[in-house]
């Protein structure tokens, strides 16, 4: 990483937050089941019943109290945590793969028409008419539909469901870099050295779009965990008992009568997650490219 | 000039139909039984077959998109009372036909008109929320920077585009109509003035986390154009600062504004769901939720059909209000 | 607007101040507000006087659930049905003791082979538009609902009626086309207040299933043919009249003054609210604007329950369900019995439905409301040594000490979304079955990729199945469920896919057997076979716990009905202005 870039990131006192905040966030979620030894499936009918089968509130061999089916809170939040980071994490990825390839190839063919000129087809017209197109669609109603579709909902699902309908505005974005980088000097002289197309995307394109990726990556985690608890919370997303955090808040809203603490501990927890990955990314952006945002 | 608002016209109304053709052959994937669902758990199965017949459900799928297809736009009959126009909706000379819903028997035109006058009202109360919210907080946090104001509008808006909106919304739900019955729980009401009090909540919801976006695209322009030698000049002319603010900063900011104004109102209409469905708010967010879980089809595509028309259409409004507004501006977009 | 560093010193402790002034009070009325703990609900409104019945006033419903159709020939579900009790007079129907007595018609007479039934229908009966009810109307609505091309979801419940295939199911003729006969020969007016019904064989379900509203009497205007829109306008002659009928909102009913019951309905009109969930509902009921409460969330229920002013004003229903896990029996690992009985056993229901209240354990099929149900009948029993004896006989035992062994593969269990089981049963029978060695993964999906999921053959293993009672009959219970008539490869309501000789002959003679003693032992067998056989996991009834405001009378309920209200009358004085001012009651400041 460009040495001044990394500079600017540890002067940003936002961005040092965030990234403590991921970093937190990834060790409770790697080391806290091991360490604590929580068992987030476990009903407990001695300690985690109340009066005639309501659940108990915080307390001594609960922490953070018990669901309506009397199963450990803190535990369920823990590896709601892990759940969360893996789709978060693993939909970014497949966003940026796909968004990327489509942006690069879009912003690179861009004004290069194939076929025959009545015709005028271009890669680029094609994969921007879809991706405008797509972005008509509005994004919950439709992962929703393709959601409930696939009746069996996994971890590989809804992560393939995230990622494949999350990458349009990304796709933009890399193409009009693309379109900027391919414009510059060095890449037009390495073209006409006889570089080939693939060399000239991997050396030259993808490593000036590298710094925008990494930027988009990191919110659009906080995006898609968003996203994810959104699903969750509409019953569309992992199914019960698996924890997640989104569930556990419309176990918490159903039940706010008799366990209102049950919605405090997957509101923090999802608040607190997005708002690490949204200030790393934000502090990432202001590193790489201060010209991007007011100083 | 014609030319390119006819050329925005013509994308506007293939994306219509792109959309409608993409949303009919999603929505021919949703694996589930409507005959079943309509006759329900314990009918017998022979009748659950009939039911199936009766729906046209047994022919194959470019059948039924080509009937589908056929019956979305037609001219309306010229004798009334002609059979097979059931569900249609007249426009004029045309018909807009979206076939009947399966679980509610109604033309699916009729329960979508039904709900979304709601939506609408809806999306527009939390675009007021958003807007003057978001405005005022991104004006002050450029017209005083490094302040604890500028900190904390910062701050909120980082708050703001981290909450989901249900948290928020139950949030607001428990305090103010479980704890203190301020407000309603949830739903519409019956009367005017339960109405209003029930759009409270939600517009709130939606209002304050959209807020967070607008304070943020405020504030970063206005720094912009405070930065600039105009305004300088005016300060220097011994304006104070609310009027710099007023009448020259914010005069400049607005044209973007009015933009991401326009495509939020779309994407409002259409991405509302989650608030409705945890108010009961019956809109179409609601109904697109309901009828997913139904499988109710028609419904389904009817929704889908709608909103991203409704998203179309104000990316043609901003569009057009763009080039209208500031013709040296090329229109967004990916004519490259 | 100037930066706090700018102000004068005095300005800026007034800030200060006045941050303090608010900000501590905010937090801590948010901390007293978010504060846990349930509230305590309200009182009851007004007071239970005795007396005459009196006339007049309106009764303020609510529902969680909406009113999709109000066509008795097709309407099938929970909501509508209650309000289609109102609507439409059936020709016969169940007294309070569970009794069939003629309820539209006058007379009943049953021939002693059971094949031929004659009605004398009352004179001077109106329909709500003031046409006067004959057999011909009677005739013609019974038509209407079997037509072949009504959407009715249940027509084989009168498939005893002579004539019945020739009019519903058709003929094919020579050229292999299908014939409809146009009428229902098994129906005979014989006179302007006179209609018999013959059957082509004895069956003891068909005066139980007319007691439904499929065949009831429908006004005219809906002709001899469905109409889908006819709905909108139903009419019937019932108690009584739809008035208004906002779609989603409300259904407004009011008085027929033509009811053939003198004196009654007493009350003015009925005002139904749609689309309300348990805790508006609770809300509004504290405030006076609903005068009956029944959809209650688990923590309302356990706090009306508990509380004595509200002992007097509320009463179980009688469940009319059983719900439970159906063992496919076709498909492994269930077909192996000694696995089914270690299923069975290694569930302990009492913790399972520990957490919601308006459930009860099931010992057998037949809910407590419907005829044949045995309170002392000795069903499925928890026992976990007895369960891991199941498994060793079936070849998987498990040792529980170390986890080793039992059933190799990963079962899954099918359950509709969004639902007590999916939510708060299952994940407590996973735990359990867990203990002897089988493993379950729980599925959730849809209710109708539920219903199109478990009811095809080899499709699923094991998931929820419950049914719920139609008409007060052991019959409906059983045929539907278990017998393996009612299996087929699609489509099937045998779940189980449960094929047992014994069994299926018992249901046939009991389905024509009307001595009713024959017929309860008969049906006594069918339970025990169940029971031994495992083809299903019994499980619970859901029942529900209704209460009414003290000025509400003579609401009661019973094994046939739902949410009758018919016979209500509201003591007006007693109601007061009925509204009630909550707020005093809930400021914040106020509160204990």
């Amino acid at each position: 990483m460009d040495p001044r870039a990394l500079r600017r990131f540890r002067s940003n006192r936002g961005a040092l937050v965030g990234t403590g905040i991921v970093l937190l966030l990834v060790l409770v979620a790697a080391l806290a089941p091991a360490v604590l030894g929580l068992d987030p499936m476990t009903s407990d009918f001695d300690a985690g019943q109340g009066a005639e089968g309501a659940p108990v509130g915080p307390s001594a061999a609960h922490w953070l109290g018990t669901d309506t089916v009397y199963r450990d809170q803190l535990a369920r939040l823990v590896y709601g945590a892990r759940l969360s980071l893996v789709i978060g994490v693993a939909a970014s990825a497949l966003s940026l793969l796909i968004g990327t390839a489509a942006g690069v190839l879009a912003g690179y063919w861009q004004g290069r028409t194939i076929g025959p000129a009545a015709l005028r087809l271009s890669l680029d017209g094609i994969i921007m008419r879809f991706v405008d197109i797509g972005l008509c669609f509005p994004f919950l109603i439709l992962v929703m539909a393709i959601g409930a579709a696939l009746d069996e909902t996994t971890v590989w699902t809804v992560l393939i469901v995230l990622g494949s309908t999350s990458w349009l505005g990304t796709a933009r974005i890399v193409r009009s870099q693309t379109m900027r980088v391919r414009d510059l000097d060095y890449v037009t002289a390495s073209r006409a050295l006889g570089e080939g197309t693939a060399m000239v995307l991997v050396r030259h394109v993808l490593p000036s779009v590298a710094g925008t990726l990494i930027v988009l990556g990191t919110i659009s985690v906080a995006q898609l965990i968003l996203a994810e608890s959104a699903l969750s919370y509409l019953n569309l997303g992992l199914a019960p008992p698996t924890p997640s955090w989104g569930h556990m808040l419309l176990e918490g809203q159903r039940d706010y009568a008799s366990a209102p603490w049950l919605l405090a501990a997957p509101g923090g927890a999802i608040l607190l997650s997005v708002m690490g990955f949204n200030l790393l990314g934000e502090g990432l952006r202001d590193a790489f490219d201060p010209r991007e945002s007011p100083p | 000039m014609v030319a390119k608002v006819a050329r925005r016209l013509t994308w506007a109304i293939v994306s219509i139909w792109a959309v409608v053709t993409l949303a009919f052959f999603l929505n021919h994937g949703l694996p589930a039984d409507p005959a079943r669902a309509i006759a329900g758990p314990q009918a017998r199965p022979a009748d659950v077959a009939r039911i199936r017949t009766q729906l046209g459900l047994d022919r194959s799928v470019w059948v039924q998109y080509r009937l589908f297809a056929a019956r979305l736009v037609h001219r309306a009959p010229s004798e009334t009372g002609v059979k097979g126009h059931a569900s249609c909706e007249p426009l004029g000379p045309l018909h807009l036909d979206l076939g009947t819903s399966y679980q509610r028997r109604r033309p699916v035109i009729r329960v979508i008109a039904d709900r979304f006058p709601r939506t609408f009202y809806l999306a527009l109360s939390a675009l007021v929320v958003q807007v003057a919210l978001g405005v005022a907080a991104g004006v002050v946090a450029a017209a005083r920077r490094h302040s604890i104001w500028d900190r904390g509008a910062v701050t909120m808006a980082l708050l703001g585009i981290s909450t989901p909106t249900f948290l928020l919304g139950i949030l607001l739900q428990y305090v103010f109509a479980y704890r203190l019955r301020w407000l309603p729980l949830d739903g519409y009401g019956v009367t005017a003035s339960d109405h209003v009090a029930s759009i409270v909540l939600p517009a709130l919801t939606l209002g304050i986390v959209g807020a967070a976006y607008y304070t943020k695209l405020v504030r970063s322009d206005m720094i912009d154009v405070l930065r600039q030698d105009f305004v300088r000049t005016a300060r220097a002319k011994g304006v104070g600062p609310i009027g710099v603010v007023v009448r020259h900063a914010l005069r400049n900011a607005l044209l973007p504004l009015v933009t991401v104004i326009g495509l939020d109102f779309g994407v409002l209409i259409g991405g509302a769901v989650v608030t409705e469905k945890l108010f009961r708010w019956p809109g179409v967010g609601q109904l697109s939720v309901d009828a997913v879980f139904d499988r109710d089809a028609p419904v389904v595509l009817g929704v889908v059909i709608v909103t991203s028309s409704a998203i179309v259409l104000a990316n043609l409004l901003v569009d057009l209000s763009y080039a209208l507004l500031d013709p040296r501006t090329k229109a967004a977009g990916t004519d490259g | 607007m100037k930066s706090l560093s700018r102000m004068p010193p005095v300005a800026r402790r007034a800030v200060v101040a006045a941050c303090r002034i608010f900000v501590f009070p905010s937090v801590g009325f948010g901390v007293t507000v978010l504060s846990a703990g349930c509230e305590g609900i309200q009182g009851p409104i007004g007071e239970r006087r005795d007396g005459p019945p009196e006339r007049g006033g309106t009764l303020h419903l609510a529902n969680y659930g909406d009113v999709r159709t109000l066509e008795p020939a097709v309407a099938f579900d929970a909501v509508s049905i209650p309000v289609l009790q109102l609507v439409f007079t059936p020709l016969v129907d169940y007294d309070r003791e569970g009794r069939i007595v003629p309820l539209l018609a006058e007379r009943l007479d049953v021939s002693s082979d059971g094949l031929r039934h004659t009605f004398q229908l009352r004179e001077g009966a109106l329909f709500h538009d003031g046409q006067e009810l004959t057999a011909d109307d009677v005739k013609r609505s019974i038509e209407r609902a079997l037509d072949p091309d009504t959407p009715c979801p249940a027509p084989s419940f009168y498939a005893s009626i002579a004539g019945y295939a020739a009019f519903h199911d058709g003929v094919k003729d020579a050229a292999g086309r299908l014939a409809f006969a146009p009428h229902l020969v098994g129906v005979v007016v014989e006179g302007r207040y006179a209609l018999r019904i013959d059957l082509s064989e004895p069956d003891a379900t068909f005066l139980p299933a007319l007691t439904l509203y499929f065949l009831a009497p429908v006004c005219r205007s809906a002709g001899s043919k469905y109409a889908r829109d006819w709905s909108n306008h139903a009419c019937g002659s019932g108690p009584f009249r739809i008035e208004d009928w906002s779609a989603s909102r409300e259904i407004t009913l009011r008085r027929h003054d033509g009811y053939f019951e003198p004196g009654l309905p007493y009350l003015d009109a009925i005002r139904w609210s749609l689309l309300v969930p348990p805790l508006s509902q609770r809300f509004k009921f504290e405030k006076g604007e609903l005068d009956h409460l029944r959809q209650l969330g688990a923590q309302d229920l356990r706090a009306y329950r508990s509380d004595p002013r509200w002992k007097p004003f509320g009463q179980w229903e009688p469940p009319k369900l059983v719900e439970g896990v159906f063992l496919n029996t076709q498909m492994k690992p269930f077909d192996n019995v000694e696995l089914r009985r270690a299923f069975v056993a290694a569930i302990d229901w009492k913790r399972v439905i520990a957490s919601r209240p308006d459930a009860m354990v099931a010992t057998q099929m037949l809910p407590p409301a419907v005829p044949g149900h045995d309170p002392g009948f000795s069903g499925q029993k928890h026992d976990i040594p007895k369960a891991l004896e199941h498994m060793r006989k079936a070849g998987h035992a498990f040792d529980p000490a170390t986890g080793a062994g039992g059933y190799p593969e990963t079962v899954t269990f099918v359950t509709p979304t969004d639902t007590a089981i999916a939510e708060n049963f299952a994940p407590i029978l996973q735990q359990q079955l867990a203990r002897v060695g089988i493993r379950m993964r729980i599925k959730q999906v849809s209710y109708t990729a539920y219903l199109a999921e478990t009811s095809k053959r080899n499709h699923s293993a094991l998931g929820y199945c419950g049914w719920s009672m139609d008409f007060p009959d052991p019959s409906d219970f059983f045929e539907p469920t278990l017998s393996s008539d009612a299996i087929q490869e699609e489509e099937t309501q045998n779940r189980a896919f449960f094929v047992n000789a014994e069994f299926d002959a018992l249901l046939k003679r009991a389905h024509r057997e009307l001595d009713p003693a024959a017929r309860s032992a008969m049906y006594r067998r069918c339970e025990e076979i169940v029971r031994d056989e495992a083809p299903w996991a019994l499980g619970f009834h859901q029942r529900w716990y209704e209460i009414v405001q003290p000025y509400v009378h003579n609401y009661a309920v019973d094994a046939k009905h739902t949410e009758d209200m018919r016979a209500v009358w509201i003591d007006a004085a007693a109601r007061g202005d009925g509204k009630r001012d909550l707020l005093a009651a809930i400021r914040p400041w106020g509160r204990r």
